[in-house]
């Protein structure tokens, strides 16, 4: 029996536990529901949905990628350093993504060839990502300065803000690449099953180095952003990324088993975490209590959304 | 007509196996070709070299008489060689279009973007072919049906246009509408040219769909026969390398203590319904009936996984209530569940460890487990049951079902179960391998174990038990010893209770 009345049923968790989640912090806070705050909102939501599409593929084919936060504050400092060579602007952000795909291919050259576990050889990364930062700068921040850094991040045309144009742009050609073309069709099968990949004649290790380039360079143009904003490079700006990009992937629906979920949940997932995190701004909790609030709340609703798939899995065996 | 393939005096070894031994073997056009054989009889390998997954050492292959030597799959899929697998080898996350033509896809003029229209009109186009265009070519695969995932994986292998299709054990997973489907299909294939490769151990399939059957055994070439031509008696000869009747001999044994003993039991759920049986020492005892007549709930409820309703159970004489298994365990019951794999074993546990699992306590007095011990107390067992294993410390999924099967037995002897339920003893287990169980478990009567054997193989209850009970929704409607009953009774008594 096929019930079309009840259509609540079929929505992701995710999408009302938005909708509960702002409506609670408009209560609160009234001011959270202004047109300006959304803007803001917007805003905020460009860098971590670029950096969670990555995560969103890599976890789509089994995988995960842990090395996020170093490969970001790595991109910081490379693109001032470049900078600072006098490097031209073009060529050095050219460099630094290169640089961050680079990383995520090494990665995925140990994962398949080596045939390690990615999250070691990831974390590992993290490490020496980082560390590599650290050297460069002889641990403090570079600076350099340019007016690209201020249009980058705050500059609009026709009213829409530039990182929301392109984080479009890429989300577009990011869902092409996972749904018209045969790479994409690879990374579902890395997730759902390894075999017919090797039985259609594919060479898996190519499509899992693919995957994890993709998600370097997606930490590449998420370093580019947060190093507009801050109008430097720092070694350290890039931790804790991984946890909200992966956070965001899981409670948008993605899942860890037989290539579940796709890059549209995550959408929903990035808007739930940048809400909740400027509701508590908006409300006014001190930024020392909101990590931790932050951390459980994320927690909740993966488990909420774990809980509500199985009941619906369990009740289609039924 | 010339044959599409032919192989000669074709050999592959694997470290300590010589898993092919100079096999021979051909295949013409129409023609469904049956191969049988024990597990590691050579089957797997032989249509892994065909399919260019293995490469053989010795021998040469022919198609269309023209000489071949594959490195890769992707050589003998170009040579129109493909197969169906028994375990699927579908992408659940992708729709029916994409799996069917997967890395195959049709490309747009946009360089890299797959044309999806064209994918699913041809998609469409092939399973109207298989008259099974009911399935939509956008559902992704996890939402479809067994049979219908099966179908996908068929329409797969057609649209590389095969002229030679391999089909391993490809009825194992459907129900017996979907099988009949099935080899509506295989006949359409047949009769379009295509040479079929078909693997199984269903023995009552070979004569719906076959025209010839080749026997390998421990990667030998038997012999080729027609169907028709030979009994299924001979066939299981060939297969084992003996005759049927030495495969079921029982010792007479006489019968002494009754240890034990059930009086009108009944469940909650009324699956089981006043049951009342008895078993001896030194007997076996067959339960016979179809799958949800209430044979494995009865031999639940003996062992104390769930509750009873009415009715007594007496253990060695003394009545008892189970109150869970640990409690039906420690009066020297055992039960060998229907499902080894999942509730029988610790699959990535070591043949050691899960001979003791049940019986720690009696083999270690304190808290830590002393390993000198464990594998003493294991390696008896492994020498006593004859279980092949490299050694005792290796993981037990890398073991044979028919091995797997010894090592749960070996962990109720050592818990010193002498009342043992077997419930379908042989599931999945090759002939070879079945044969030792069964002497196994006639030894075990000999040495005065009792023994209550559930199994829907008839021809096992039949040939094993010394006395069986026929259960029919949830009632005993017979009880008869050995050879009273013929086998068109007993199967009318399984099918309608009478």
């Amino acid at each position: 029996m096929k019930k079309k009345t009840i259509k609540f049923n079929n929505m992701p968790p995710v999408l009302w536990m938005l909708a509960v989640g702002i409506i609670v912090i408009t209560v609160i806070a009234p001011s959270f529901f202004a047109i300006n705050n959304f803007k803001n909102i917007l805003i905020q939501v460009a860098p971590l949905l670029i950096i969670s599409i990555g995560s969103t593929m890599v976890i789509l084919s089994e995988e995960i990628d842990l090395s996020f936060g170093g490969v970001i504050s790595l991109s910081t400092v490379l693109w001032i350093t470049f900078l600072n060579l006098g490097i031209p602007m073009f060529l050095a952000i050219l460099l630094t993504l290169l640089a961050a795909a680079v990383v995520g291919a090494i990665s995925g050259i140990i994962i398949s060839k080596g045939g390690i576990p990615s999250f070691i050889v990831t974390l590992g990364m993290a490490s020496i990502t980082s560390g590599i930062a650290l050297v460069i700068t002889q641990g403090s921040s570079v600076y350099f300065s340019h007016k690209f850094f201020y249009i980058f991040v705050n500059g609009e045309i026709l009213f829409f803000p530039i990182p929301l144009i392109l984080v479009s742009i890429i989300f577009g050609i990011s869902w092409l690449l996972l749904y018209r073309t045969r790479f994409g069709a690879q990374i579902f099968g890395l997730g759902g099953n390894r075999d017919a990949l090797s039985l259609g004649g594919i060479d898996k290790s190519k499509s899992i180095i693919g995957v994890f380039s993709y998600s370097g360079l997606m930490a590449g143009i998420t370093g580019l952003i947060i190093a507009s904003k801050i109008e430097s490079g720092n070694p350290t700006t890039g931790a804790g990324w991984e946890f909200d990009a992966i956070a965001a992937t899981l409670i948008g629906g993605t899942s860890f088993t037989e290539g579940q979920g796709g890059i549209g949940g995550t959408i929903l997932g990035v808007l739930l975490l940048i809400v909740l995190r400027n509701g508590l701004n908006v409300i006014g909790v001190p930024p020392m209590y909101q990590s931790g609030l932050i951390g459980s709340m994320v927690l909740l609703a993966i488990i909420i959304d774990v809980y509500v798939s199985n009941y619906k899995s369990e009740r289609v065996k039924v | 007509m010339d044959p599409i393939l032919s192989i000669k005096g074709m050999s592959k070894s694997f470290p300590g196996v010589k898993a092919l031994d100079k096999v021979d073997f051909d295949l013409y056009p129409g023609e469904v070709h049956i191969i049988v054989g024990e597990n590691g009889a050579g089957k797997s390998t032989m249509t892994k070299c065909i399919l260019g997954a293995y490469v053989p050492e010795e021998g040469e292959m022919y198609i269309n008489g023209e000489k071949v030597a594959f490195k890769t799959s992707r050589d003998a899929i170009k040579k129109g060689i493909t197969a169906v697998y028994q375990e699927f080898n579908l992408i659940p996350y992708l729709d029916v279009a994409q799996n069917i033509f997967f890395n195959r896809e049709f490309m747009s003029k946009i360089p890299g973007v797959i044309d999806k229209k064209r994918l699913h009109l041809e998609a469409v186009k092939i399973l109207k072919s298989l008259d099974v265009d009911y399935i939509d070519t956008k559902s992704k695969i996890k939402d479809l049906g067994v049979a219908e995932k099966q179908m996908v994986e068929i329409a797969k292998a057609l649209s590389t246009n095969p002229k030679i299709i391999v089909f391993d054990e490809p009825t194992a997973p459907l129900s017996s509408r979907e099988v009949d489907a099935f080899f509506k299909k295989v006949h359409q294939l047949k009769e379009s040219g295509i040479a079929i490769i078909y693997i199984s151990h269903r023995m009552h399939e070979f004569e719906l769909i076959g025209d010839r059957i080749t026997v390998l055994r421990d990667g030998r070439y038997i012999g080729t026969v027609k169907i028709g031509d030979i009994t299924d008696d001979v066939l299981v000869e060939m297969m084992v390398g003996r005759t049927v009747s030495q495969i079921y001999s029982r010792t007479e044994n006489d019968y002494s203590e009754e240890v034990l003993k059930v009086e009108k039991l009944c469940d909650k759920k009324g699956n089981v319904i006043d049951v009342s049986l008895s078993v001896h020492r030194g007997e076996i005892v067959g339960l016979a009936g179809l799958i949800g007549a209430g044979r494995s709930e009865l031999a639940r409820l003996i062992f104390g996984i769930d509750k009873i309703d009415k009715g007594n159970i007496f253990v060695k004489g003394k009545k008892v209530v189970p109150k869970s298994p640990f409690h039906m365990m420690k009066l020297g019951i055992g039960l060998l569940p229907e499902d080894r794999k999942e509730q029988g074993l610790a699959l990535s546990l070591s043949v050691a460890l899960n001979i003791v699992t049940v019986s720690l306590r009696l083999i270690f007095s304190k808290i830590f487990i002393n390993k000198m011990k464990m594998e003493q107390a294991s390696k008896k067992y492994i020498k006593e049951l004859n279980i092949i294993t490299p050694s005792v410390n290796s993981i037990i999924k890398f073991l044979s079902g028919g091995n797997q099967q010894k090592v749960v037995i070996a962990k109720w002897l050592s818990s010193k179960a002498d009342i043992i339920i077997f419930d379908e003893p042989t599931r999945g287990i090759d002939v070879g391998a079945k044969m030792e169980i069964y002497s196994l478990m006639d030894r075990l009567a000999s040495e005065g174990k009792a023994i209550l054997m559930i199994s829907s193989e008839l021809q096992e209850v039949i040939g094993l038990s010394d006395r069986f009970y026929i259960l029919f929704e949830g009632r005993v409607v017979s009880e008869s010893k050995k050879g009273e009953l013929g086998e068109q009774e007993i199967g009318m008594k399984m099918l309608a209770g009478r």
